[in-house]
């Protein structure tokens, strides 16, 4: 049986590219925006970090979908990609936003873990 | 009387400058940003202090001769060997980026992003992906210089 099994295909309407060639490119152009928008970001909102720092957060972020192969995916992340930048490049986001984003664990409180600290946490 | 003496002090610098117009060529107004970042890397030959006593505003145009294929040659290499995640003994002008320095595509745009700051001027993506050794971006510079004098 799954040696007869036959790769089932369907042909879906493209969101924005037709090939994954295109949507490569469109990749590619969104991680070129961001990386030459970070030292202008860091300086917008008051930024700490080191601005490599933010280039590999940013690279990560990239990595981490790096293993997708549907175009309409692929084109949705770019879109939102885009929209993210956009909005840090008109100083639509505050300082927050992009506090909780891109360096969540820096900003994050630890949870209580024993009792007593969870008791007076208010946790039951 | 100041007007006077002023027009003539500023009509001999012209005359100064207008022979030096011969070798100085202006170039079309790239943005301030990148316009500033090519006067301050003072790059061999991109920028040509006349030596002559004017104000500082006045050298804010950029001496554009045709780059020798050499000359190119040893820029691209230099980027490439300043690029930290290249080790720069491996960086020859066939060295492919992603098969031989062993860089991903994310790497790869930022080789070119170094390129385009090196050069002034920017390098559209469909073309971008196709320069993948230091030959092709070679052949490319020249080919849109010649494009763009």
């Amino acid at each position: 049986m799954a040696a007869n099994a036959v790769k089932i295909t369907r042909t879906v309407k493209p969101l924005i590219s037709k090939t994954p060639g295109d949507a490569r490119v469109r990749v590619l152009s969104l991680y070129k925006a961001w990386y030459r928008h970070i030292p202008y970001m860091c300086k917008d909102f008051d930024i700490n970090t080191d601005i490599n720092e933010c280039r590999d957060h940013l690279r990560k972020n990239f990595k981490k979908n790096a293993h997708l192969k549907d175009i309409r995916v692929i084109d949705m992340l770019v879109v939102k990609g885009q929209q993210d930048l956009k909005e840090v490049v008109e100083h639509w986001k505050q300082p927050t936003h992009i506090m909780e984003k891109w360096f969540v664990k820096e900003t994050e409180k630890e949870k209580p873990k024993d009792f007593i600290s969870k008791f007076l946490a208010g946790m039951d | 009387m100041f007007a006077v003496r002023g027009a003539r002090v500023f009509s001999r610098l012209a005359g100064a400058w207008a022979g030096q117009m011969k070798i100085v060529e202006h170039v079309p107004k790239l943005a301030a940003v990148k316009l500033f970042h090519v006067f301050n890397t003072a790059q061999q030959g991109l920028l040509v202090k006349p030596a002559m006593g004017h104000p500082a505003w006045r050298d804010l145009t950029v001496v554009r001769f045709m780059s020798t294929q050499g000359d190119v040659e040893s820029r691209v290499l230099n980027v490439c060997k300043a690029f930290d995640k290249i080790s720069a003994d491996k960086v020859t002008l066939n060295a492919h980026f992603i098969n031989d320095l062993g860089l991903d595509s994310l790497d790869h745009v930022e080789v070119i992003m170094a390129i385009e700051d090196e050069f002034g001027f920017e390098i559209p993506d469909e073309h971008a992906e196709k320069l993948i050794t230091p030959e092709h971006i070679v052949k490319y510079i020249i080919e849109s210089q010649d494009a763009n004098p």
